[in-house]
């Protein structure tokens, strides 16, 4: 709070014949900021040997649940061996057993929506780094503005939230590349699990017409459709650009000058990364894919409110949903009270794949450890309890890429889990110790930190 | 119960003559919970932010008994609801406490008997910090502003007290001032006061002012750092209503922490969780959760959170917030443990009438369904044939029910279908109504 007062005489110190004092205050406060926007959770170093832990009742997600043991070593799952009675693991050499009897082990969750890492509070301007101007944007990624010592990441996995994506924002169209993060690392380089993930959309919206009532409003409408037709014609011309671009490089026309843009966009055209669109109503959802079938990209759909209204359409074109998200009134106030609610069982009941995560906006970044709720919701509304789980563990991994290394407890795939004392999709379930890549992660935060502060408060006041 | 009040509660209680007996075995039953913090049913204007005091403006004169949210929250076990004036001004407008009688005019939601209330605000909001740059003169700017300003309105209201009575001793006339009326009304206890505070510098000056003024404090609204001062909260017995675990959306709630609830009460604080947003209001027994899992608050004292504790802060506890009897028959049938994420309201009653049942919902949504597929026929079966409605079979059919919403026809236009029979409008109308189009073409008539 005191480096705070700093930036306040700063800014009073204004004048010109002070200009020479702010700078050197603002030095200072610039200096201070860095110290108080990081938080003090010091990452492990690399696994060495054998990390056994015993005792579990292991939730592998990818199957059924069963009292086991796994082995980790060198960051991944070795071995998974059933409880045997008969048989003691015990420490040696570089093998450390860790008791987990009466424990529950689950896969770490995967929040796949989100501006973590991007923004530390959304009100302060300096601590936002998630919009760029302009509507194309594609060549911006997210990981390099991942800010490993936010205090938002250690609050965030200490409620099992392992792995986030990170995802540009825009006012505009193209937002940028999204890359998958791993909340534990000491630069962002050791935390990106997978940089370009996929290309940021927004699908331009136009208000409802039902709701322009009068000459003004009708204008308003109009205005925006034409907005809107404006930014189609422009997001195709920025395909066509693109794919002209790298033609032309690749036909060695020496004229063509360097241009990030579309050199960003190579992986979209060559179908290696998706273009994820966020879109919810369903005549986005339509167009969106319409869109990406004639570009013939890859397409995953992101909010995706009305996404149960497409289901024929998405399950041709195998269209992912990442549902963001659960816990939202419906769009529209006709609408049943439950709409989101069971959108992801529509979506599960046809086949279609899905995820479900928060909203992903710059005000719920903080929030994303509620992740494991919003599945919950979900199931709370005829979503099969296995599915809620793993649709915030291996769906979103396999949406995501990464359905290989993540997402479930299985040999080869890395040792990122939680050790509880029950279903983390309750609220009341303790989430007791959590590893990523075998490396155990440091629970604590800034608010387990601030709490121990205040207790000793009181414990002071009661002896005084 | 027994005329919208709890005649009885107990095992093995015989059923009474004229008694009617509803079966909820194997569910869980809960008072109504309550909100202390809301915005919903309000209709235009939360904030009247043209002046840093506006305490004459009340939330009860634009109430809108028609906001859907209100039953989407009934549906998540809602029954009372704190509305309140925003925190765009330091001293802001009057509460209004409701019942969620869905259905009821805007008189039919008020609590009668519920202890009129006031909201007042500090920091960032009323100082207008993250207003942009154009709001950098209204006065205050600082939280030292923010004190005196309330102190100077006190003070006027204590002045015109006095020269009240002196012109009516003096037989003069005398101008009535509604603002420094309803300030009185505060300094003579007769209206609480509901202030949203986060830091706990400002918290402090704000328990500093009560106890110099001596008006009562209903809660702390937010109150995230109320942790941090809770001894001096609990020393003036206010509330304190707060998020279970929102945090870093503005630097003031930067160290906003989900143990504030438990440890406000572990001091003694009477404390509640609120939502202040129309959505998380539907499903505040997972709020009250929070309280289990962060402090480690017992399941019955973090029910309290969204029943009890937040009637006592609006002083209703004598009507709601427990199942007793004489009390109100406001309850909740969950259809598992209320603070489990898997659960969900079964059946909303408020004073012994049931006003959410999920079996009439669904009996709702169909007749809903069919009357409007039934009059989606009537318009377009005859008198309006779209030639582009097939168009989205090329990449994939679409469900038979949303055919109409299916039409490739730019959604944006306007569409306008008047009841009038004897005209049929072309696909490119001109955007006008019917009876004044002019363009000639689009119109003909049979």
């Amino acid at each position: 709070m005191v480096r705070v007062y700093t930036h306040a005489q700063a800014a009073s110190a204004v004048s010109p014949s002070n200009m020479r004092n702010y700078l050197i205050l603002h030095l200072i406060w610039t200096w201070h900021l860095a110290g108080a926007f990081s938080n003090d959770n010091v990452p492990s170093p690399e696994p060495t040997g054998t990390l056994v832990f015993s005792g579990a009742i292991i939730h592998p997600v990818s199957s059924e649940s069963f009292n086991g043991t796994i082995f980790v070593e060198g960051g991944k799952i070795k071995k998974i061996e059933r409880a045997d009675p008969n048989r003691q693991i015990k420490e040696h050499g570089s093998l450390k057993v860790i008791n987990c009897s009466g424990k529950h082990i689950y896969p770490g969750m995967i929040a796949s929506n989100t501006v973590l890492g991007l923004t530390e509070i959304r009100a302060v301007r300096a601590t936002r780094d998630m919009i760029e101007p302009g509507e194309i944007n594609p060549n911006v990624r997210a990981e390099v503005t991942v800010n490993p010592d936010s205090e938002l990441l250690p609050v965030t996995r200490s409620n099992g939230v392992l792995h986030v994506l990170s995802v540009p924002q825009s006012n505009g169209l193209i937002a940028g590349q999204s890359a998958l993060m791993k909340l534990d690392g000491w630069t962002w380089e050791e935390m990106t699990v997978k940089p370009s993930v996929g290309m940021h959309l927004r699908w331009p919206n136009v208000p409802d017409p039902g709701r322009a009532l009068n000459a003004k409003q009708k204008k308003a409408l109009k205005e925006a459709s034409d907005k809107k037709m404006l930014q189609l014609n422009r997001l195709k011309e920025s395909f066509d650009r693109a794919r002209a671009y790298l033609n032309a490089k690749k036909a060695g026309d020496l004229v063509q000058k360097t241009d990030l843009r579309w050199e960003s966009m190579k992986g979209v055209l060559l179908g290696s990364v998706p273009i994820f669109v966020h879109v919810n109503r369903l005549f986005g959802i339509q167009a969106a894919v319409r869109f990406s079938v004639e570009q013939r990209v890859k397409i995953v759909i992101v909010g995706g409110s009305d996404a149960w209204r497409a289901i024929p359409l998405l399950k041709k074109h195998d269209v992912p949903v990442i549902i963001s998200p659960v816990n939202s009134l419906p769009g529209r106030r006709w609408e049943n009270y439950d709409t989101a609610m069971v959108n992801p069982v529509k979506l599960q009941r046809a086949g279609v794949r899905f995820c479900i995560t928060g909203r992903g906006g710059s005000m719920d970044a903080a929030h994303e450890r509620n992740l494991p709720y919003q599945a919950a919701r979900a199931a709370a509304f005829g979503l099969p309890k296995e599915e809620a789980l793993k649709s915030v563990t291996l769906y979103p991994a396999q949406i995501l890429g990464v359905g290989e290394r993540l997402g479930s407890l299985d040999v080869g795939k890395d040792a990122s889990f939680i050790i509880t004392s029950g279903d983390p999709l309750e609220v009341t379930t303790k989430i007791f110790e959590a590893y990523i890549g075998g490396r155990p992660i440091d629970m604590s935060n800034k608010q387990t930190r601030l709490y121990e502060k205040y207790k000793k408060k009181y414990l002071q006041k009661k002896k005084g | 119960m027994n005329e919208g009040q709890i005649a009885a509660i107990g095992k093995g209680l015989a059923l009474p003559e004229g008694y009617e007996e509803v079966n909820v075995s194997g569910k869980h039953i809960t008072p109504g919970l309550i909100d202390c913090h809301s915005h919903s049913a309000i209709s235009r204007g939360v904030n009247e932010g043209t002046h840093a005091v506006t305490v004459e403006v009340r939330i009860g004169d634009s109430l809108d008994p028609t906001d859907i949210s209100l039953y989407r929250q009934l549906a998540g076990g809602l029954t009372t609801a704190n509305l309140l004036h925003g925190s765009a001004n330091p001293m802001g407008g009057q509460n209004q406490v409701i019942k969620l009688r869905w259905g009821s005019g805007p008189e039919g939601l008020r609590f009668v008997g519920a202890k009129p209330g006031v909201k007042f605000a500090l920091g960032e909001n009323v100082k207008q910090s993250n207003w942009g740059d154009n709001n950098t003169t209204r006065y205050p700017q600082t939280r030292m502003g923010v004190e005196q300003i309330m102190k100077d309105t006190f003070i006027a209201a204590s002045e015109y007290r006095k020269d009240k009575i002196k012109s009516a001793k003096e037989n003069r006339p005398h101008r009535k001032n509604y603002r420094l009326e309803a300030v009185l009304e505060i300094l003579d206890g007769k209206r609480i006061v509901h202030i949203h505070s986060y830091r706990q510098d400002e918290i402090l000056m704000f328990v500093r002012l009560a106890q110099e003024f001596g008006f009562v404090v209903g809660t702390f609204q937010h109150v995230l750092e109320g942790y941090k001062v809770a001894d001096a909260i609990a020393e003036i017995g206010a509330g304190g209503s707060t998020f279970s675990d929102w945090w870093a959306y503005k630097f003031e709630v930067y160290d906003a922490i989900p143990y504030n609830g438990s440890l406000m009460s572990e001091v003694g604080v009477v404390t509640s969780f609120n939502s202040d947003d129309s959505e998380l209001a539907c499903r505040m027994n997972v709020e009250a959760a929070k309280a289990v899992k962060y402090g480690g608050v017992s399941e019955e004292e973090a029910l309290k959170f969204v029943t009890i504790n937040p009637a006592k802060q609006l002083r209703i506890d004598t009507k709601v917030g427990s199942l007793e009897p004489g009390k109100d028959a406001d309850f909740v049938i969950w259809n598992g443990h209320p603070l489990s994420t898997y659960s969900k309201a079964e059946q909303t009653w408020i004073e012994g009438i049931r006003y959410f049942d999920i079996g009439t919902d669904r009996l709702l949504r169909e007749r809903a369904v069919n009357e409007r597929s039934r009059l989606v026929n009537k318009v377009i079966s005859k008198k309006i044939k779209d030639p582009e409605s097939n168009l989205n079979k090329d990449i994939g059919g679409d469900s038979k029910e949303d055919s109409f919403l299916l039409s490739k026809r730019p959604r944006w236009l306007p569409v306008m279908f008047k009841p009038c029979t004897s005209v049929t409008r072309g696909l490119y109308h001109n955007g006008k109504s019917l009876h004044t189009c002019t363009s000639g073409k689009c119109c003909q008539s049979k």
